[in-house]
């Protein structure tokens, strides 16, 4: 050890003030071995005397022994704020760089009376402590930036305000980086009051060389005395850059005098960011975006191009964003472009985007609601059908009576396959109370081939007020599946008072093999029945001919009503019985009818039978 | 006293008083004396002052182990470079070679030679041969 311990142990019984001038003075010229051991005394010692010198030796310590003196800081402060008044210029340059290397708030004070110091070294070092300390204590980052940002605060409204003696732009920087979490602080530091600041500021801002100041462009429209300059570089091209930067702060669009500042820009094109500047920029910023752009004073056209270029952000919530800025739009256009967001991958964007086009009963949305129906997004896939379902069997209804069979069956197939509810929609119109409705259900049912589901609706249209309905029940139900209550249904049919309801009901029960038992109503038919139930009861018994069918077929051939001989015609047409031949060559010859003789006579030439079997063609006979 | 009593009057201008080489001679060393006297308190003070600052000194180098040459030596060399108390010299070896150099450098080349020599032997007491 360099220093005598005996000498040590014997300077320790000494009066205090002799033991610190003692080792102060000893400490300039001091081995380096021995710094450490002195510097330890008079960190114990902690007096007045010994505490300057360590600040006064600062710059001689080695770097552990400097850190070591900085680790001690609040015991030097009376010695700091003694040699920052009354020391030299190294000694004044020790106390700021012991205080930047403490970063002791409490400091802050000290700090900004260096600022003013005549020696530029000093002041400079004050200064960039002071921009320092803004950076990494009164961030978003810092561990507890309130304290900070209060005593930040008190020191930069004076350094703001003796701007005009020291002229250190790290201040100025300082306060720009302050404000940029405390907006409102703005006002504090650049007033009329420190109008030298201000100014500073204001050709600052004008360059748009400093990132500090850039950033805080837009949070300067809020100040009266910087809106000017703050507009003014705004419309500057060179203002894009910043964009990114801007929108990080989360509360830069919350002030309405901001927003009212930022309708009044002349021209604000280039301050909508591009595909690049997108890519880089922090998903808080991106969610700014939409209430930005919105804010901007854009024309429609420009203003839906932007929206457009931000609803192909990845970050849900800006797409979000987009969605409900466009919904404010109420226009075809912004109704346009909220379909694309209909293909979103995030289904609760999707979905509002579906619902809102609903609302709005967009005019693309057959088409729309046609693509989503393939998507993969399977919530929207659903909510797609369903619509489309809707709209489908709304639309299939409409036009049913106009379109062709083919068609029809296919369209109903494509909407069965797409809704859900189809059986719940075709009930409710099953039951409607107009009948035109009704018959038109019950003919869907039958086209569609929906008889086997929809048996026991049908057969209670059998009991409807509407004739058409329950004929066309009643031919429907043919193809359901067979049961006893379809039997008793369709043979109670056969006593209706509709000859068409009767007939329906002979063609379904022949359809389903269930003649046998009605064979006694059947005959009661071709006894008494109308032309119709007549004719079909005699056809359908005409599958197994019997001398009594044939009979009654050639009774009904000589009705006097020609609708009879007509409806015969049509059965003898239908069976071609060999043993008719005969009556329908003479309905044929004779027939005062029209109708009933061109029936006739399409059947025989149907059947390629001569009519006058006895005159020859003068031709043939050669 | 007369002139005193004279000086005081009014008239005293009118009147100048007549003074004698014996007044004179009681004026003058009356001044000296006063003066002497504050000459006296000055010093006594300033030997106060100086025993208290070196006081502590001579006690801890006289326990360290130094003789009294080597103690005046150690005060002069203090003495003429302005070090605050001559104690600040046993506290590191650079600091007494440092201001031994310095104190060196004011005398003769014959007389730094024996100064140089008797600082090594009080280094040596002090710190040890290692150090010193």
């Amino acid at each position: 050890m360099a220093v005598s311990e005996n000498v040590l142990n014997l300077t320790g019984r000494l009066a205090p003030r002799w033991m610190d001038r003692a080792l102060a003075d000893a400490l300039a010229t001091a081995d380096p071995a021995d710094m450490p051991v002195l510097v330890d005394r008079l960190l114990q010692r902690s007096g007045r005397i010994a505490s300057e010198a360590l600040v006064r030796h600062f710059h001689m310590f080695a770097d552990p022994l400097k850190q070591r003196v900085v680790d001690e800081s609040a015991k030097l402060a009376e010695a700091l704020r003694g040699v920052g008044r009354h020391g030299g210029v190294q000694d004044r340059l020790n106390a700021v760089r012991i205080i930047a290397r403490a970063g002791d708030r409490a400091m802050m004070d000290q700090l900004n009376r260096h600022l003013s110091s005549s020696e530029s070294r000093v002041a400079r070092r004050a200064a960039a402590t002071m921009l320092q300390w803004t950076e990494r204590h009164c961030g978003q980052a810092g561990a507890d930036p309130g304290p900070w940002q209060e005593a930040m605060g008190r020191a930069l409204v004076d350094a703001c305000r003796t701007y005009a003696r020291h002229r250190w732009r790290d201040v100025i920087l300082a306060a720009c980086g302050l404000c940029e979490r405390r907006p409102d602080w703005l006002k504090r530091f650049f007033n009329p009051q420190h109008d030298a600041a201000t100014k500073a500021l204001v050709c600052m801002l004008d360059a748009l060389d400093e990132p500090d100041v850039c950033r805080l462009a837009p949070v300067m429209l809020r100040c009266a005395t910087l809106r000017p300059a703050a507009l003014r570089a705004l419309i500057r091209p060179r203002a894009q850059r910043w964009i990114g930067h801007w929108l990080e702060n989360p509360t830069l669009l919350n002030c309405f005098g901001m927003r009212k500042a930022l309708a009044e820009l002349p021209r604000a094109e280039h301050l909508v960011p591009t595909h690049k500047q997108m890519a880089g920029m922090k998903s808080a910023a991106l969610r700014q975006l939409p209430n930005w752009i919105d804010q901007l004073p854009l024309d429609r056209r420009a203003k839906l191009v932007a929206m457009g270029r931000i609803s192909g952000c990845s970050d849900p919530s800006v797409r979000l964003g987009c969605l409900r800025r466009l919904q404010a739009m109420r226009c075809g256009e912004a109704d346009a472009l909220i379909s694309c967001l209909g293909f979103d991958p995030s289904p609760a964007v999707a979905r509002m985007a579906l619902r809102w086009l609903l609302r709005r009963r967009w005019g693309g949305l057959t088409r729309l609601l046609t693509r989503l129906v393939g998507c993969h997004n399977k919530p929207i896939r659903r909510m797609a059908a369903a619509h489309l379902a809707e709209r489908s069997f709304a639309s299939l209804w409409h036009n049913w009576a106009v379109l062709e069979q083919n068609t029809r069956r296919s369209a109903g197939r494509a909407w069965l396959k797409l809704d859900r509810r189809d059986r719940s929609r075709l009930n409710a119109k099953l039951h409607a109370d107009d009948g035109g409705q009704r018959f038109r259900a019950v003919a869907m049912v039958r086209e569609l081939g929906l008889a086997d589901r929809y048996s026991a609706e049908l057969i209670e249209r059998l009991e409807d007020e509407d004739a058409k309905v329950v004929s066309s029940a009643a031919g429907a139900l043919g193809a359901a599946r067979d049961t006893p209550q379809l039997d008793r249904a369709l043979r109670k049919a056969l006593d209706h008072d509709d000859d068409r309801v009767r007939s329906n009901a002979i063609e379904s029960l022949h359809r389903l093999g269930r003649l046998d038992r009605a064979k006694p109503q059947l005959w009661r038919l071709v006894d008494e029945g109308g032309n119709r139930s007549r004719a079909t009861a005699l056809w359908a018994m005409s599958e197994q001919p019997t001398e009594r069918t044939m009979m009654a077929l050639t009774s009904m051939l000589d009705d006097p009503r020609p609708s009879h001989r007509l409806s015969a015609l049509w059965v003898v047409g239908r069976t071609r019985p060999q043993a008719m031949t005969q009556p329908v060559m003479t309905l044929a010859q004779s027939e005062s009818d029209v109708d009933v003789r061109a029936a006739a006579l399409r059947i025989i030439r149907q059947r390629r039978i001569p009519l006058y079997p006895d005159v020859r063609v003068l031709g043939e006979a050669g | 006293m007369q002139w005193l009593m004279l000086a005081t009057r009014r008239d005293w201008a009118m009147e100048w008083p007549k003074l004698g080489w014996t007044d004179l001679l009681h004026l003058l060393t009356f001044v000296v004396a006063v003066w002497v006297l504050y000459r006296l308190v000055v010093l006594a003070g300033a030997a106060h002052r100086w025993l208290r600052r070196i006081g502590p000194f001579w006690r801890v180098a006289g326990s360290a182990g130094l003789n009294w040459p080597q103690r005046w030596r150690l005060l002069r060399i203090a003495q003429r470079c302005g070090l605050g108390t001559p104690l600040s010299l046993l506290m590191s070896s650079g600091t007494l070679y440092h201001h031994a150099r310095l104190y060196e450098s004011q005398h003769s080349k014959r007389q730094a030679e024996r100064i140089r020599h008797g600082v090594r032997r009080i280094a040596i007491r002090l710190y040890g041969p290692h150090r010193a």
